[in-house]
This record gives structure tokens, sequence and C-alpha cells, in this order.
């Protein structure tokens, strides 16, 4: 059987597709990046809105890709900016995302960092050198500590101190605290004893 | 016994020291001596209803005696349980029955000397005293029968607390 020219020129296009894909792998991420489409969003948990200086900022990221399907990794730029927009931390990366990806990331804030409204950007680098970001604000504040977790403690610690104490008073009072109910017990036995035989 | 106990105007307090032999008869006789009064009975060496049966071999009315049986720990509807070696407890159940029954009552504690086993002479001194000043207020004659041992001496720290000791 003769192959008629439709067929040759398919066979040639999937041979050199395939040779073009397998010496530059490259091709097809940015092929997909171009045709990309991300959003981004960044969440700062509760616990991590103040931050003392010195201590640790974390932060929870989601990629989701819109645009196309496939594998593909994408540059990620992080940056911390201070209350008068002088960019005091910068973190990139690289993360791969076929329809969505999720994580966590911790920036180290300095102990210099003076106290007010920061701001952590993350920014998406398409392949044509376009941009997506998203951004969101924590405090910095002036205490002892290092995490953001530990202007919390406070509370909780008192909350420990008075359960620890309710605790000691209940172990070394639990004899006095039974005799006590004891007594309501023998009481009303009595009572009612008494009342049965005398009426 | 019985001429002292109706001629007084306030309560009395009394330890009877006796034989053990001759332990049930003058806990019968204590018990005639007050005639259809209504009493507490501290059962210290017999269950409830042993002590009940024992009276009632004596002639004795029981009707009128409300139980605190220290020796068995079977509960029953009419008597109150208590170990002898809570003190505080049965001092606080004494107490409440000094204080349910009205009118004319007293308190007969069999055998005092029985606590030393359980507890030591200080504690029971402390239960002698609580007791009888709980009596004492509250106009209650009180008679604790202890019976004599070689280890009377062991009472010494309870003498105190009754207005009378005799020895039988």
């Amino acid at each position: 059987m003769k192959p008629n020219f439709l067929s040759v020129f398919a066979i040639y296009l999937l041979v050199a597709t395939t040779l073009a894909f397998a010496q530059n792998p490259v091709l097809d991420n940015k092929a997909i990046l171009e045709h990309s489409l991300f959003d981004i969003t960044v969440t700062i948990p509760d616990d991590y809105m103040n931050v003392n200086a010195g201590g640790e900022l974390l932060a929870s990221i989601k990629l989701i890709n819109i645009g196309s399907a496939g594998r593909i990794d994408v540059s990620l730029n992080f940056e911390i900016e201070d209350p008068i927009d002088n960019v005091v931390l910068e973190k990139r990366e690289t993360v791969a995302v076929e329809t969505q990806a999720g994580f966590v990331r911790t920036f180290a804030i300095s102990a210099d960092a003076k106290p007010g409204v920061y701001t952590l950007h993350a920014k998406i680098v398409y392949a044509d050198g376009k941009e997506a970001g998203t951004a969101n604000t924590f405090n910095v504040v002036e205490a002892a500590g290092t995490t953001g977790k530990s202007l919390y403690a406070g509370p909780y610690l008192a909350y420990g101190a008075i359960t620890a104490i309710i605790a000691l008073f209940l172990f070394f009072e639990r004899k006095r605290l039974l005799f006590s109910v004891e007594k309501v017990q023998i009481k009303m036995r009595v009572h009612a004893i008494v009342k049965n035989r005398l009426g | 016994m019985t001429r002292h106990h109706k001629s007084k105007d306030r309560a009395v307090s009394l330890l009877v020291i006796t034989p053990v032999e001759r332990l049930q008869n003058e806990i019968a006789a204590v018990l005639k001596s007050f005639g259809g009064s209504t009493g507490i009975y501290v059962s210290l060496n017999k269950t409830q209803k042993s002590a009940e049966k024992a009276l009632k071999k004596a002639r004795i009315n029981t009707k009128r005696l409300f139980f605190i049986d220290c020796t068995s720990e079977k509960s029953s509807d009419d008597t109150i349980h208590v170990a002898p070696t809570q003190l505080d407890k049965l001092a606080y159940a004494i107490d409440c029955f000094v204080k349910e029954i009205s009118g004319k009552k007293f308190l007969l504690i069999d055998a005092l000397s029985t606590l030393l086993i359980y507890n030591s002479e200080n504690k029971v001194a402390e239960f002698a005293k609580a007791v009888t000043d709980c009596c004492s207020q509250n106009n209650v004659d009180v008679v604790a029968l202890a019976p004599k041992t070689k280890g009377e001496e062991l009472l010494d720290k309870v003498f105190n607390f009754f207005d009378e000791v005799k020895r039988r």
C-alpha cells in the first residue's frame, strides 16, 4: 500500500513535535504558562495578625490555575513592605501547580522592625513578564516574645493558672468537700429515719 | 442511775467502765433507767440487728431507739452506718440525731474503747469532747460504756470530758 501525502505529513508533524518537546521540555511549560491565568490569594491567620518584632509571620497561599490544564512551574515572589512602603524582605521560589496549590510560608520579621502596619505582597510572574498578585496586611508590634502567637499567650496563661489553682484547691480540699457531701447525705438520712419512726 | 437521771435539771455525761462479761447487762440497765425516752444508740461492738436482738431479749423496747451502726456496712432503712475510723462523720451523725429528735432524749455509746482500736487516743478524745459538748448544749444525757481491760489507761485522755466516771 502506497502512503498518501496527508499521512506522511501527519507522521512528520508528530515526530517533529515529539523531538522539539524532547529537546526543550521548558517549551511545553512556557507554552502552557503563556496561556495560563492564575488566581492567587494570601491569608494571614488571626493568630499572626499581630507579630512581634523579631517574631515570625505565617501566611497561607493558594494558587488556582484557571487558564490551562497541565502541571506547570510558576515563579512566585514575596515582598514585605513596611509602613512607609520600603521593601524589608524579599523571597522568591518556584512552585509546581496543576489545577490548584495551597501551601504555608513563614517569614522572619526583623528584630529591628518598627511597629506599624506592614504589607505582604505575593506575585506570580508569567513567562511574558506579566504579573498577577495579591497582598495582605499585618501589624508588627513591640512586645517580648518571638512569635505572633506569644502576644496571645497572656490570657491562656491566666486561664491555665486559674485552672491549676482550682485543680490544686480541689486536690487539697477533696476530703473536706467529700465530707460536706456526706454531711448532707447523713442529714437527709437522719431526717428521713426520724420522720419515719416518730412521724 | 434512774434516780440520778430523773432528778437532775441539766444533762449529765457518764462514762461507765465495766468488765466485758457485764457489759450487756450494764447497757440494759442504762436503757431501762431512761424509761421510754427516745435514745440514740451508737453500736460499736455489735451490729444493729444483734444489739436490737440482745435488747429485746432483755425486754427493752427498741422502737424509740435510733441506731448508728459502726460495725456493719450493710445498709438498712432505719439505721445510719458509719465506719469506726470516721469519727468526724460519727460525731456529725450524732449531732444530726440530737437536733432532729425533738423532746427529751439520751445518747448511749457502746463501747467507747472500741474506737481506740481504730483511732489514736487524741482522735478519740477529740471525738468524746465533740459529742459531750454537743449533748451538753442540747440538754442530752450521754452514757458511754467501756469494757474494763488491761489497756484501760488508754481512756485517760477521755475521762476529762465526762461529768462522771463509774467503775463497776
